[in-house]
């Protein structure tokens, strides 16, 4: 060595790795042996087999490297864990609070999940499913465009023959239609779809018995579910038996399906060929009109196809076959339907949004908790972490202890929100009206999702308390004093400001949902909807609804009855290009139509504005033959006169005079402004508004299950072949607005979740701060404060926090529920006191949080605070 | 003293008194490398560090031997040597030792011919 050799160094990355394993500073040393005695080899042996020296060394090291590492984690958990086991066990309300906050909040998240998860699968399960589309229009009346669903019936055979890049088309006959049904003594008035054969081809619904390529191509064949062949036929395996339909035709069963997935748009338990009905209706040109927008149109692509580029071409196409027609038609992915609609803004996304964000608010207020209450308890760990640090462990194993001590803390929240869930998924399932099953071990997604879901809340809830520990300096920290710091502090507030921030958004939020759906209960629609009930027209009824009508005037009980085409909730048939004297070009309404008899307005309550209604006297002919209308206010706004009457509007060759002006009523789903009206007398076929096809009745209040049992024996006797069917008017009323009504009724539970665990966090606070200022208290009340004063004194800095929180959540709240509202076009005004009774409420819970600790600390005798120095 | 003597006896391996030997005669420049070679060279078969290394350390915690860090050389890229020593135990332990084996070996003629 002393002779000067040629000094050779080892390899770079050899070293670089060695000396990564080797475990500390002293065993550094051995690097220096290793180069000295590689030195060695390289001039006795060579520089090769010197190298491969070094590295052998290295691979030799590793298992070792490796038991060693796991034995001291292994030992440093153990510490780690019993430390942290001892906390909880030690610190009960503190524990409680924090694996109880963490639990329910990552119970919504699951509960949540699950529902999105559901709300996602929507369609999914057809095999053709991305290259599915529903063909809707956009069509211009005037300045507005809207945007339907609705096609003619020749559009879907013209985009099959005339487009390559369009597989196949399948049209369903928009409905609904009912259809009475009999088999032996069996019989009922059922739903049925009417489509193209094709529909079986091109959506994928499992067939249990028959063919999906020739079920329908026989237009008296019928496709049923398992269900109705089980409640017809009493087997599963009817196919080739008879059920007569309407008395009139026999139809052969050919397909039997299984039951329709929950998670599908398009749900039915008969198919009937969209044949049969331009037979039942006598009515041959019904499949290749170009007219009459009442059929629902789907469009298989091929692979590959872009829907945007046929979409382009296939847009003129209606316009095309209809002169008349003022828009384009365009494809609209089937699998977006459900969530987004038709891309017009509404849609079911907006609740899923919403729900996924209120369940990351939720566990994000969980963990601000477990932040708060462990940074606030920050003093008590002080001594620990002071001697941790000085017997050597680094600001990184502090770190480590407080990441595990918080991921400890939410998997053994996880494991309460995984039984809360299995306790509470049906009530959730009541609430939603959804079937979701909470299956761990046959999800994927939920059993990477939920440890992932834990580890998460544990890394975002021990952040901050694990920074904060770190950081302090042993020097300070084992003195005495040192507890919650000023930075510390700070950051507890912003965080119980956050915190209450959300809370009170959401209730906010809750308020106005709410409030809006009274707003729609309770809203005059223009006639009165109670103890109205009605009557579907069929069999022999269709023909003697006039003696039906005078037979049910009888009852006692019944006090108006009326004739309409449609029942209020939706008024779909209509037309423009109607012309008046003095109409301005840019002008055109899309005027809705609607049929009844004379009694409609006295059955419903329908005030005159002008002129008079059609009556029995007045009218010896149906109003189209007569040339007399009656319009609503709506269209008589539009035409521009302060009274109509006598005016005479026309489409096209026709011309007709206005004899009468009704009070405005809705006839759509509060979402839509009811626009402009034409009430038909008797009937008018060339607008494709049917005929009558319901009797309603107004009843009186008084014994309203007699009234109805007499109504059943009338009908039936007249037309035994069926069965009688009514319903209430208002139930139907209390179905439209289901959506919303879940959406808030969710909301509503979630909201009080997300108070609750605010709650818990801020009684946790308090709890901790009365303890801490114990001895202030004592000093206090010995130098003569009163309990009044000391419990005004805690609960004043908490209550700053809240009044804050309630500026922070009152613009965004607005913003959120001014959008939401957007979506009606009948809308509450948002009042401010919706907001002043939302803050209060937090306030009042806050107030009754903290007032609990303050009180109990304010009450103590001083001498036991003082005592324990 | 009974204790002692079989404490001398029993906590030193064949390897152990090598080392402590090595030691002994490297004074100075008693740190692993030279350790290893010395014993190498006197025993006619390879030691590898590893092998050195181990027995080093449990001398230390036994008490035998002491260290201290050297000041860096440039042959071991600037790194520090740990340089051993022996305790006033490792000397006694070495002193008996050698006691009890010229005792034993006393007397007796070369075994093999």
């Amino acid at each position: 060595m002393q002779n000067k050799k040629i000094h050779h160094k080892p390899p770079k990355t050899a070293e670089w790795i060695l000396n990564f394993i080797l475990p500390d500073r002293e065993w550094k040393i051995p690097l220096g042996d290793f180069e000295e005695f590689y030195n060695e080899i390289a001039d006795k042996k060579g520089i090769s087999l010197a190298r491969s020296w070094y590295w052998w060394q290295i691979v030799r090291l590793i298992p070792t490297k490796i038991l060693n590492e796991i034995y001291w984690s292994y030992e440093m958990i153990k510490s780690y864990l019993k430390v942290a086991l001892r906390v909880i066990r030690r610190h009960k309300v503190f524990s409680v609070i924090n694996i109880s906050g963490l639990a329910i909040g990552m119970a919504c998240c699951i509960l949540i999940f699950l529902w999105v998860q559901d709300e996602l699968s929507f369609d999914q399960f057809h095999q053709n499913a991305d290259h599915l589309y529903l063909v809707a229009t956009h069509e211009r009346y005037g300045t507005t465009i809207s945007t339907s669903s609705g096609t003619p019936s020749a559009m879907g055979p013209a985009l099959k023959a005339e487009y390559p890049e369009i597989v196949d088309a399948a049209r369903v006959c928009n409905g609904p239609h009912a259809l009475n049904f009999a088999c032996g003594d069996k019989r009922f008035r059922e739903e049925v779809e009417a489509v193209d054969p094709s529909f079986l081809r091109i959506f994928t619904f499992p067939l249990l018995q028959g063919d999906p390529s020739t079920a329908l191509s026989d237009p008296y064949s019928v496709v049923m579910t398992k269900r109705m062949a089980l409640k017809y036929f009493g087997t599963d395996d009817p196919i080739g038996q008879t059920i007569r339909v309407e008395e009139k035709y026999d139809f052969k069963v050919t397909g039997v399906l299984d039951e329709i997935p929950h998670n599908s748009i398009l749900q039915f338990d008969f198919l009937v060929p969209i044949e049969f009905l331009s037979e039942h209706w006598q009515f041959p040109e019904l499949l290749t009109r170009w007219s009459d927008f009442s059929f629902t149109t789907y469009a298989l692509l091929q692979r590959g196809a872009s829907y945007e580029d046929v979409s382009r071409k296939t847009a003129g196409r209606i316009k095309q076959g209809n002169q008349n027609f003022d828009g384009d038609a365009f494809l609209r992915p089937f699998t977006l339907l459900y969530l987004h609609g038709l891309g017009t803004g509404r849609g079911r996304i907006a609740l899923v949004r919403m729900l996924s964000m209120i369940a990351v608010f939720i566990l994000l207020i969980a963990c601000i908790n477990f932040m708060n209450l462990s940074t606030a308890r920050a003093g008590n760990r002080a001594k620990e972490i002071g001697l941790r640090k000085v017997t050597g462990a680094s600001r990184f194993d502090i770190i480590k202890q407080f990441y595990g001590e918080s991921v400890l803390m939410a998997f053994l929240g996880l494991f309460l929100a995984v039984l809360l869930v299995i306790i509470l998924l049906p009530v959730f399932n009541m609430l939603t009206a959804k079937t979701v099953a909470f299956d761990i071990f046959n999800s994927p997604e939920l059993l990477l999702g939920l440890p992932g879901v834990a580890l998460l809340s544990g890394l975002v809830a021990g952040f901050y308390p694990a920074l904060l520990m770190s950081s302090l300096q042993p020097a300070r920290m084992t003195r005495e004093t040192v507890g919650a710091g000023s930075r510390s502090s700070w950051f507890r507030k912003i965080l119980v400001v956050f915190q209450f921030a959300l809370s009170i958004g959401l209730i906010i939020r809750t308020g106005v949902s709410y409030r809006q759906l009274d707003y729609m209960h309770h809203l005059d629609l223009g006639f009165n909807r109670d103890h109205l009930v009605y009557v579907p027209i069929s069999g022999v009824l269709e023909r003697q609804y006039e003696a039906a009508k005078q037979e049910l005037l009888k009852i006692q009980g019944v006090s108006s009855v009326s004739l309409t085409s449609r029942t209020p909730i939706g008024f779909y048939s209509g037309g423009s290009n109607w012309d008046w004297e003095g109409k301005s070009p840019d002008v055109n309404p899309h005027v809705r139509y609607f049929c009844c008899d004379h009694d409609f307005t006295s059955t419903f309550e329908i005030e005159m504005v002008h002129g008079q209604f059609y009556s029995r006297e007045l009218m010896t002919t149906d109003s189209i033959k007569a040339g007399q209308l009656v319009i609503n206010q709506e269209l008589a706004r539009i035409i521009g006169r302060d009274d109509p009457v006598g005016t005479i509007i026309s489409q096209e060759s026709a011309h007709f005079q206005i004899i009468g002006v009704i009070k405005d009523f809705n006839y759509w789903p509060l979402y839509w402004r009811s626009g402009p009206l034409i009430v038909f007398y008797k009937t008018y076929h060339e607008t494709g508004e049917p005929r009558y096809r319901y009797i309603f009745a107004r009843l009186q209040p008084e014994n309203i299950p007699k009234t109805i049992a007499n109504i059943k024996s009338v009908i039936t006797e007249m037309n035994p072949e069926f069965p009688f069917i009514y319903r209430f008017l208002d139930e139907d009323y209390d179905q439209l607005y289901r959506l919303e009504e879940r959406g808030s009724a969710i909301f509503q539970t979630f909201a009080i979740l997300a108070v609750f665990i605010s709650c818990l966090g801020l009684f946790g606070l308090a709890s901790f701060m009365a303890e801490q200022r114990t001895k202030e208290i004592g000093i206090r009340k010995v130098l003569g404060s009163s309990v009044q004063g000391i419990v005004i004194l805690v609960t004043k800095d908490f209550l700053k926090w809240v009044l804050m929180a309630n500026l922070i959540a009152w613009p965004l709240a607005w913003y959120v529920s001014h959008k939401w509202l957007q979506n009606f076009a009948y809308r509450i005004n948002i009042h401010i006191w919706i907001f002043l009774i939302s803050g209060a409420l937090a306030f009042v819970i806050a107030v009754l949080t903290v007032s609990f600790q303050s009180i109990r600390a304010a009450v103590a005798n001083p001498v036991e605070a003082l005592r324990y120095e | 003293m009974k204790n002692e003597k079989e404490d001398g006896l029993r906590l030193l391996t064949r390897t152990e008194e090598l080392i402590l030997l090595a030691v002994w005669r490297l004074k100075e420049n008693a740190y692993c490398v030279p350790i290893r070679a010395e014993i190498s060279e006197i025993t006619g078969e390879k030691w590898s560090l590893g092998s050195v290394y181990m027995p080093l350390d449990r001398l230390v915690k036994k008490g035998f031997l002491d260290s201290y860090l050297s000041e860096a050389t440039p042959e071991r890229g600037g790194r520090q040597k740990r340089i051993y020593t022996l305790t006033r135990e490792g000397l006694k332990a070495l002193e008996k030792i050698r006691a009890v084996q010229s005792r034993m070996w006393n007397g007796i003629p070369e075994l093999v011919e």
